[in-house]
């Protein structure tokens, strides 16, 4: 089976994506305001009546297959992560250190977060008893939401505008810049040089991403980007990886045996005269890989040649698709 | 000031952090290993949310292939304290 269709490993990383939100994004901002006295474990109890109203939730459709509930589960997850980014810029980042390496357990055990086991034994008792986990956990942000308004921190049409205005970037982003680098040998050339630079003139602010880089494939040379301490990746540029990106599975395979994991994992074969080079992250430079224009693709303007190019091939673990084919879909 | 170095030159990326502690910066695959340095990123500041102190200025370091690999190269980048000169050349794999 190839490694991004595997859907128990999909549903293990939708687990730890929330496990992570709720542990070091949303908590530490709730302890923060309860132990600085600015808000009552009574205040968040009182506020459940109104909780619900942020997020409503979907209706489930009966037929819906397991591929297709995961999917659900996943944009439910973005929900909640675009809620606790907005609870976030009202209250301030400004957090008790539980966000700190050592005290998240990184380094020490015994600072080590406890994880809440999701139960089920098939996998479609998993996606209920975490599609049920994830709504307690989205009351909880929605009580918070409500406790910022009743405060008076924020007004509740301001919530709400915050709430729907966050989009959150996407690859997208990645691929027309990409088709614009395959067009304009001038700016190809500046992105090569300062891409950060670049891209902030274009209106990326990139404010927290302190570096980036990158990297063209060539025929001689093809990247593979990976991060094998966390999971760094371009965010602010390309929003959130793939799922399997931050999987210890890809993270171990891909340093250990980059052309070999390539072919597993991804059904990807790089010639053998072509240098497979894995590019390992820190958090200090983002990598973004430029795919090799595809053949065929002469003529085409930057948008059709953006469609050509998907996030995998930004990651260096895919390839761009062809004219042929994309006519095709 | 720590050290600089400059593209092409030899390294090994340090075992130890500093005061005998494991160097937790590097993965551990990398712990000892020899490389050649093949980008300079200079001084990378303002990155708060990771570490508040600066390290000095960072490289990328193209690892040698350990031995019995298929000979792939890993690409990983790491900050001057965490470097050192070493005259061991390049492993006939690279």
């Amino acid at each position: 089976m190839v490694h991004s269709e595997d859907l128990d490993a999909h549903l293990r990383s939708v687990e730890e994506d929330m496990e992570y939100w709720r542990t070091k994004r949303l908590e530490p901002r709730v302890f923060r305001l309860l132990r600085k006295g600015e808000i009552s474990f009574a205040d968040i109890i009182t506020s459940a009546g109104g909780a619900e109203r942020f997020f409503p939730a979907p209706p489930v459709g009966s037929e819906a297959t397991e591929e297709e509930r995961v999917a659900a589960l996943e944009l439910r997850l973005g929900e909640f992560i675009r809620g606790i980014e907005v609870a976030s810029s009202v209250i301030g980042s400004n957090v008790l250190n539980e966000e700190g390496r050592d005290e998240a357990g990184v380094y020490d055990a015994a600072f080590k977060f406890g994880h809440r086991r999701v139960g089920g034994s098939s996998t479609d008792d998993r996606i209920s008893e975490l599609g049920r986990y994830l709504e307690e956990e989205m009351l909880m942000l929605g009580c918070l939401l409500e406790v910022l308004v009743r405060k008076g921190w924020v007004t509740d049409a301001r919530l709400e505008e915050m709430l729907r205005a966050k989009s959150p970037p996407r690859y997208e982003n990645g691929a027309r810049i990409v088709a614009r680098a395959w067009l304009d040998p001038a700016f190809k050339a500046k992105l090569m040089d300062d891409a950060k630079g670049t891209l902030r003139e274009l209106g990326f602010a990139l404010n927290r991403t302190p570096k980036l880089v990158v990297l063209e494939d060539t025929d001689s040379v093809h990247h593979v980007i990976v991060c094998t301490l966390c999971s760094c990746y371009p965010y602010e540029l390309l929003g959130n990886p793939p799922w399997w990106y931050k999987h210890d599975s890809y993270k171990e395979a891909i340093v250990r045996e980059p052309r070999k994991t390539l072919v597993e994992m991804f059904k990807l074969s790089v010639p053998g005269e072509t240098e497979v080079r894995v590019v390992d992250s820190t958090s200090d430079v983002r990598y973004m890989v430029m795919p090799r224009r595809p053949e065929g693709s002469d003529g085409l303007g930057e948008e059709e040649l953006a469609r050509l190019v998907t996030q995998d091939s930004l990651i260096g673990v895919g390839e761009t698709i062809r004219p042929t084919v994309a006519e095709a879909r | 000031m720590s050290k600089e170095f400059t593209p092409g030159q030899r390294v090994r990326i340090k075992r130890e952090g500093s005061g005998g502690t494991t160097n937790r910066r590097v993965p551990e695959y990398a712990r000892g290993v020899t490389g050649t340095i093949v980008r300079s990123h200079g001084m990378v500041t303002g990155n708060r949310h990771d570490h508040a102190e600066e390290w000095g200025p960072l490289y990328s370091v193209l690892l040698d292939p350990s031995p019995g690999s298929s000979g792939e190269r890993v690409s990983l980048d790491v900050h001057a304290p965490w470097l050192e000169e070493t005259d061991a050349g390049a492993s006939e794999a690279s």
